[in-house]
Parts: C-alpha cells; structure tokens; sequence
C-alpha cells in the first residue's frame, strides 16, 4: 500500500480521504481532506488523527479503534454535540488495510463533514412543516405517486396509504377543482406546461381543504419523463383571504351605496390613490384627473383651504386623527360639502408613512341645517322683534321664552316672567275658558285657538288681549310646547286714541288753512280790484292832475299790496312750524327783556308793571315766537289802554300739574266787548293797511305762534275795566 | 234812470271810496255824496238825521270788513235808529272776498238789498240806476 502510485492516487481524490497506520497517523491524505476539514497545516503526513481531529467525537473513536481490530464501520451521518455547544454532522466509511501477514496495517478513511449539507436539511423539513408544505412525485411508468409524510397529512390519510395518480385526483372536490386539476395534470403531461393553483380537496376525513398544488415537468425528447411538485395546506390563509375578500367586497357594495370615497395617501411618495367613489365625490373622471394631493389640494375651496392644511398637518403629525368639514368645488362651478376622516399609519420608527381615509358628501345635511339655521334664525328674529307678544309655553304652563313685547304688555321683566306660569298672570275668570282650549289643544282636537283674555300687569292694572295659542309638534307627534302671540288691546285703545286726536290736529290745521285761505282771497282781492280799477281809470282820463292823482293811489295800493303780502309771508312760517325745534325757553328773562325794550312806550303811559314769574320757570318754545308773543300782548295793551288811568299789568306765571305752563296777561285798559268780537278776535282781519301798527294780525299771529308750540291762548274781557289773556305752554 | 238825492258811502279803504265815486261820476250824478270811514260815526250821523226828522232818498254802500265795527254789526246797528230813513233805497253790502257766506247773509238780511263785489263798477252800478 505505500507505493507512490497509491499516494498519488489519494493525493488527488475528489473526495475526502485518507490513510492511517496502525498508531492512527496519517500515511498519506487527500487534498480534498483538508480543504474539508479546513486544516491550515501543509503537511499532516505522520501526525496523530486525534491532534488533527482533537474533538473527535466518542462514536468515531470507538469506530476507529474497532476497525483496527479488522472491522469496518460505515455511518451515513450523525450529529455530533461538541463541548463548545457546536453542532457536527459527520459522515465516514472506515475500513482497515491489512499487511501481506494478514494483520490490521491501518485503516482508509473516508470522512466528510456535513453539517451545513445537513442543517439545511433540517431547516428545510422545518420549514415544509411549519408551512405546511408537501411533496410529491408521479412515476410515469405505474402510475404511482410518492407522497411525503406532509403530503399525506394535508390528505389525512395514514402514513402507509399508497397513491396513485386516479385516487389522488379524486380527492380534489368535485366540480370545478376537479375538473381544473384534471385539466393541468393532462396538460402538463403533453406538453410539459407546469402548473400552480390553489384549489380544494376532500380530505380522507371528508375535509374541505384549500391547497396551493404546484406541479413541474422535465421534459426529454418532447416527452415528459418526470412529474413532481409541492402540496401546501394554504386552507387557514385562503379562507382568511376569501373571508377578507367577502368583507372587502362587502365593503366595497357598503361605501359605494353609501357613496363613501376611500382614499390612501402615501406620505413618502406623496402619491394619492383614490377609489372610483372619490372620483364621483368630486366630480371628476378618473381618466381626466390624476389624484394627488396637490390636486386634490386645488379642489378645495380656497376658504377652507388653509383650516384643511392644518387638519392634515395635525394628522399626519399623530396630534390627532383627520376629521373635518371641508367645501370642494366641482369642475362646473358647484360647490359640495365634504366630511373627511383619516388614520395615519406609522412604520416600526414611528414615522407616518401614510394616511388612510374616508370621504363623504354632506352638501344635503349642511344645506338642510343651514336651512334650519336660517330658519330657526328668521323665526328667533320674528319673535323677538314682533310687535305682538310672543311666547313659547311649556306643556306645564311655564314661559319657556318670551319677547319683549309681552315682557312690556303686562310689565315683567323677563327674568321674572320665565319664573311664573301663564296661569299666574291670567284674571281668574278667563283661565277656564283657556285650559278648556288648551286641552282640546292638547288632545290633537284643534291645532290652534284665539281668545280674548285679560292679564294681570305686575301693578295691578287689567290688560286686554287677543291671545293666539298654537301646538307646536315634535316629527313623532307628541307635543312639545305651545306658541302664543298675544295682541295687546290696550296699545290698539291708545293707538285709536292717538287717531283721533291726530285727526283732530288735522281738523285744526284744515280750518286754519280754511280760514287761511279765505285771508289770503279777500286781502289780495281788495288790493288788486283796487289796482285794477284805478288802471281802468288812469287809461281813460285825460286831465292831468286827476291822473296824478290817481298814479299817488297806485302807489299806496301797491304798497299795501306789498304789505300784505308780507304779512302773509310771516303767517305762513308760522303755520309750517316747527315742533321740533323747540328748545326751553326762561319765561322770566324774556318778559322782562321784552319789558325793557319796550320801556319808552311804557313810561308814556306811566305803567305799573308786576312780573309774578318764578326765575327758573322754562317753557318749551322758540324764542323768536316767545319774545313777538310778549312784545304783541305788551304793545296791545299799550294801544288800548284807557286814556283816563294810568296802564296797570299783571303778568303770572304758574306750572300746573300736567305738564304745563299757565301764563296770564292782565291789564286795566279799554277792554274788548267779546260778545260781538271773540270769534273774531283771533282772526286775521282786513284792517292793516290802516294802522301803522298793523293792527288785527297780531293777535292772529300770536295765537298762530302759540299753537305751533303746542300751547294755547284764551281771553277775558270787560269793557273799560281791562283784558286778561290766559297763555299754557308745554313745560 | 233812477235818482236819489242822498248816495252814502261806508268804507275804511279810501281807494275803494276813490273809485266807487269815480264810476258813480261816470254813470250818474247825485245831489249828495257823503262818505263815512267806519261805521260808527255814520251810525252816529244817522241817528242825528232821525232825531231832527230829516228824510230824503239814499242808497248806502257798505263795507263789509272794516275794523271795530264790522258791516254786519253796522246793519244790526241801524236796525235799532227808530225813524231811520237812510238806505231806504237800497243798501249795498261790499266785500272783495267773493264769499258765498257773505252773498248768503246779503240774502237773508233784511235791510240789505244786494252783494257787491268788489271792486264796484260803473257796470255794475248801471244795474242799480
């Protein structure tokens, strides 16, 4: 055995072998032996097997020392445990050479290491177990198929059972599984196509089971020669997928009846993907519009827009999830109300890598609670503002709100009302008769009823009403509260009141303007008959003189003329007075100012004036009125005073409990015989252009001044014993 | 044409009283023109012609609007001269407010014999002579 060609041989084996001398060291080796072994020594030749191998295991020492006793030993792989927790596999063929005396020489050895061969092994049948993965293989030649163990667990079938290539058909689920594998098998048998499914076979049990069956085929000369493949147990994961399909597809009939649009947003490549309701959302098609969030961004109204980013932003961030109202507009202008919800998805470092979410449309909610809004606004600004009481009343008889037309109507305040029930403010005799309406109210018999009712005001006094109750219903038609206007009689009384004397202001004034005009015709018409007959004269007469004459008449009826028109002029702003201006007037200071300038006229006379007028005394009035007032009563006097006695006036002042002013003007002066001149008194008479002192409009004018004020003048009068003037003005 | 000796004129507006005497001029002529400027002094002088029992035909025109004693109060006035003869002829009540409560009260008043608007005329006073 040591001859040079026996090493060479060794030397060069593709295998890993090697030879031992009796003592167990190395005689020769092959390459292959230490590239197995990994042995960094360039020369093993004469060293001890156990100094190369030093955790050699027990099983290969006992081997080695059995064969050089003349036995063989033969292991086709075991695992070995090294002390340092290591695991090897190891492979040997061990038999002893024998010298020419027949005694053991050593031993060849043929070793490998195959522990990575053999840990893939392991980790392969693992992983079929776990994943429930089977094999097979179709012999072409009898028909019979070998099964793996997993492939006959998959089948529930014990481990003995034998397959053939009928009966493993028939376990696959009549029908349409059956049917397709049939189909795939023949096809993969012609023409060599191979094949990969996922169907469902009746196990031997009588389970129905879903099994990924892949099949692959070697082909040789354009005949298949080999048929073999993979069988998984995918039931648990198929059922899953047709049950998560179920629920998607459920999903899908539910969001799309729904019109809900779901959408998904990947944040790290800001890629929208929208599904077919979005698009209907938004009024797009999907081939006209690429979604992304930046056109999804440009539907949006451009008020909302900004709130919208910050929602997203919010989101995105995990401050919160996406939930918001937001307005888009669609291409044609229109624009929809959207609601929005989202979650966004983290990946394992907490970074948002994308946000899912649905959208819907609440154009129809939003405009009917705006309608709503707007209603219930309009009705709120009707009832607050409405000139009628109004009242919402409780089943209970409470205020639930009220007005401030009702508050004002029987003098609550609000808060006080809302305290007291209907029942406590109505005058007993009345509240039958309403509880007797109110339950037929109540009982669905009427849905209104108008009476007319007396309350209580809180001072006591009775106030007058027509009250309108009316049953407002809940959508299920149980009652809900009352509305009650209620029309305040009392304020009508009044506003009839007010009518009357309005139209007895306008009778007034109709008289005046009466009177007015009937001054105006015979004034005017004196002067202009006697203009126009002077004229007639002046063109036919022919003596010189005489129309000199008649040319100075011309002139003083033009003049009167003039003066009248005046005069008028002056009545006229008086008649189109002014109650607004009136402003306070001290009564005191603008008799004695009168007084004053009219001093030099009163000391001709020697009058005795007595002024009996408080100081602070005001009255309203326009001071311009109140001075000519003074001024015509002061120079009246002065004019008709008795030539026999010295002049003697008397002016008072007193306020009088409704808000007046009483003034009395007395003097002792000739008088005026009422009996045949008071309706005329007042009048203005045809006498100016007589007296310089236009006498006969001052008193009309003065009476017109008073009453323009609100005030009024009245007067008494003897003959010879003197003229009281009795003036009230407003305070 | 009728004649009267005596034509009184009663008004407070001297142009009136220019030109009722002028168009009297122009259609007739009377023997006695007096003219009073209100009508208490003519009451006055009526009262006196009573008194010493003169009589002679007259017209009166009277004014209507004259200041303390009015044309109407004048004629309620010479109602109450017992013996009067003054405006026997005819009394003339004048006014330039074409009134119809004046023209009514002409009417009903006794002593009054027409309404004249003003201004008078010699037109209309050829109506009355």
């Amino acid at each position: 055995m040591q001859t040079l060609s026996v090493h060479s041989f060794i030397e060069d084996a593709p295998t890993s072998i090697a030879i031992l001398d009796e003592e167990l060291c190395f005689i020769s080796y092959s390459k292959h032996w230490l590239k197995e072994f990994q042995i960094s020594d360039k020369d093993i030749t004469g060293k001890l097997y156990y100094d190369i191998f030093p955790e050699t295991p027990l099983a290969l020492k006992k081997a080695l020392q059995q064969c050089l006793k003349g036995k063989t030993s033969s292991n086709e792989g075991a695992k070995f445990l090294q002390d340092d927790g290591k695991v090897q596999w190891l492979k040997w063929k061990i038999n002893p050479w024998k010298m020419d005396d027949g005694k053991v020489g050593g031993l060849v050895i043929a070793q490998e290491d195959i522990t990575s061969q053999k840990r893939r092994e392991e980790i392969f049948l693992k992983a079929q177990n776990v994943a429930k993965i089977g094999g097979w293989e179709l012999d072409l030649v009898t028909n019979d198929i070998y099964w793996t163990d997993t492939t006959k667990e998959i089948h529930e079938v014990p481990s003995n059972f034998e397959a053939d290539l009928e009966n493993a058909i028939t376990f696959y689920k009549a029908g349409e599984h059956r049917d397709k594998i049939t189909k795939l098998v023949g096809e993969a048998l012609s023409k060599g196509t191979p094949w990969d499914t996922e169907l469902i076979i009746i196990t031997a049990k009588g389970r129905e089971r879903w099994v990924h069956a892949k099949g692959e085929t070697e082909m040789h000369n354009g005949k298949c020669v080999r048929v073999f493949g993979t069988f998984q147990d995918i039931d648990e994961q198929k059922k899953a997928k047709v049950k998560y399909q179920a629920v998607a597809e459920r999903l899908k009939l539910a969001t799309k009846a729904a019109q809900i649009g779901i959408w998904d947003l990947d944040l790290t490549k800001n890629m929208l993907v929208w599904d077919d309701n979005m698009y209907n959302l938004h009024g797009v098609s999907k081939k006209d519009f690429s979604a992304s969030y930046d056109s999804w961004a440009l539907t949006v109204h451009p008020d909302d827009l900004a709130q919208v980013e910050i929602q997203v932003d919010e989101a995105v961030k995990g401050l919160k999830d996406l939930k918001m109202e937001f307005r888009i507009i669609w291409p044609d202008g229109s624009i929809r109300y959207l609601m929005g919800m989202g979650k966004t998805i983290k990946d394992a470092n907490g970074n948002p890598t994308k946000m899912v979410g649905a959208n819907w449309d609440i154009t129809e909610l939003k405009t009917a609670q705006l309608q709503l809004l707007r209603s219930r606004e309009s009705f709120l600004g009707a009832f607050e503002n409405s000139t009628l009481g109004m009242a919402m009343i409780g089943i209970d008889g409470k205020w639930l709100q009220v007005n401030e037309s009702i508050c004002k109507s029987i003098g609550y305040e609000r808060h006080e009302l809302l305290k007291l029930t209907f029942q406590d403010v109505t005058h007993p005799e009345d509240l039958q008769s309403d509880l007797n309406l109110l339950k037929e109210l109540v009982s669905g018999k009427r849905d209104s009823y108008q009476i007319e009712k007396r309350y209580f005001h809180k001072k006591g006094h009775l106030v007058y009403v027509i009250l309108t109750v009316t049953g407002v219903r809940e959508i299920n038609g149980e009652l809900s509260h009352f509305l009650s206007q209620i029309m305040d009689i009392t304020s009508r009384i009044e506003a009839e009141k007010k009518l009357t004397q309005l139209l007895e202001v306008t009778e007034k004034q109709n008289t005046s303007l009466l009177n007015f005009a009937h001054i105006v015709s015979h004034n005017l018409r004196s002067h202009s008959s006697n203009l126009s007959m002077l004229t007639g004269f002046l063109s036919s007469e022919e003596d010189e003189d005489e129309q000199r004459n008649l040319i100075t008449m011309l002139d003083a009826a033009s003049e009167s003329l003039n003066e009248t028109v005046l005069h008028l002029n002056e009545v006229v702003q008086v008649k189109s007075g002014a109650l607004n201006k009136l402003k306070d007037v001290n009564l005191y200071k603008t008799i004695l100012n009168v007084e004053k300038n009219l001093s030099g006229l009163l000391q001709n006379k020697k009058t005795k004036c007595v002024v009996d007028v408080p100081k602070h005394t005001t009255i309203k009035g326009i001071p311009a009125y109140v001075d000519s007032i003074f001024l015509n009563l002061f120079t009246n006097s002065i004019k008709y005073s008795a030539p026999d006695r010295s002049l003697k006036l008397v002016i008072k002042a007193t306020e009088t409990d409704e808000k007046k002013v009483m003034v009395t003007f007395s003097d002792n002066g000739l008088g005026i015989d009422l009996k045949r001149h008071r309706k005329k008194l007042f009048g203005m008479y045809k006498t100016f252009h007589r007296n310089k002192d236009a006498k006969g409009i001052g008193l009309f004018i003065t009476k017109n001044q008073i009453e323009a004020m609100n005030g009024s003048i009245a007067v008494n009068s003897t003959v010879d014993v003197g003229t009281k003037f009795t003036l009230f003005f407003d305070k | 044409m009728k004649k009267v000796e005596t034509v009184y004129i009663i008004d407070d507006d001297e142009i009136a009283i220019f030109c009722i005497k002028k168009s009297l001029k122009q259609i007739a002529f009377c023997d006695n023109l007096i003219i009073f400027n209100d009508g208490i002094t003519a009451l006055d002088h009526f009262v006196k012609l009573a008194k010493n029992n003169i009589k002679s035909s007259s017209i009166i025109f009277l004014d209507i609007n004259m200041p303390e004693m009015s044309g109407w109060h004048f004629l309620e006035e010479l109602k109450n001269i017992s013996g009067n003869e003054a405006g026997k002829d005819g009394i003339y009540v004048m006014s330039s407010s074409l009134d119809v409560a004046d023209i009514e009260k002409v009417h009903n008043n006794s002593l009054a014999t027409k309404f004249l608007p003003k201004p008078v005329t010699s037109a209309l006073l050829l109506d009355i002579f």
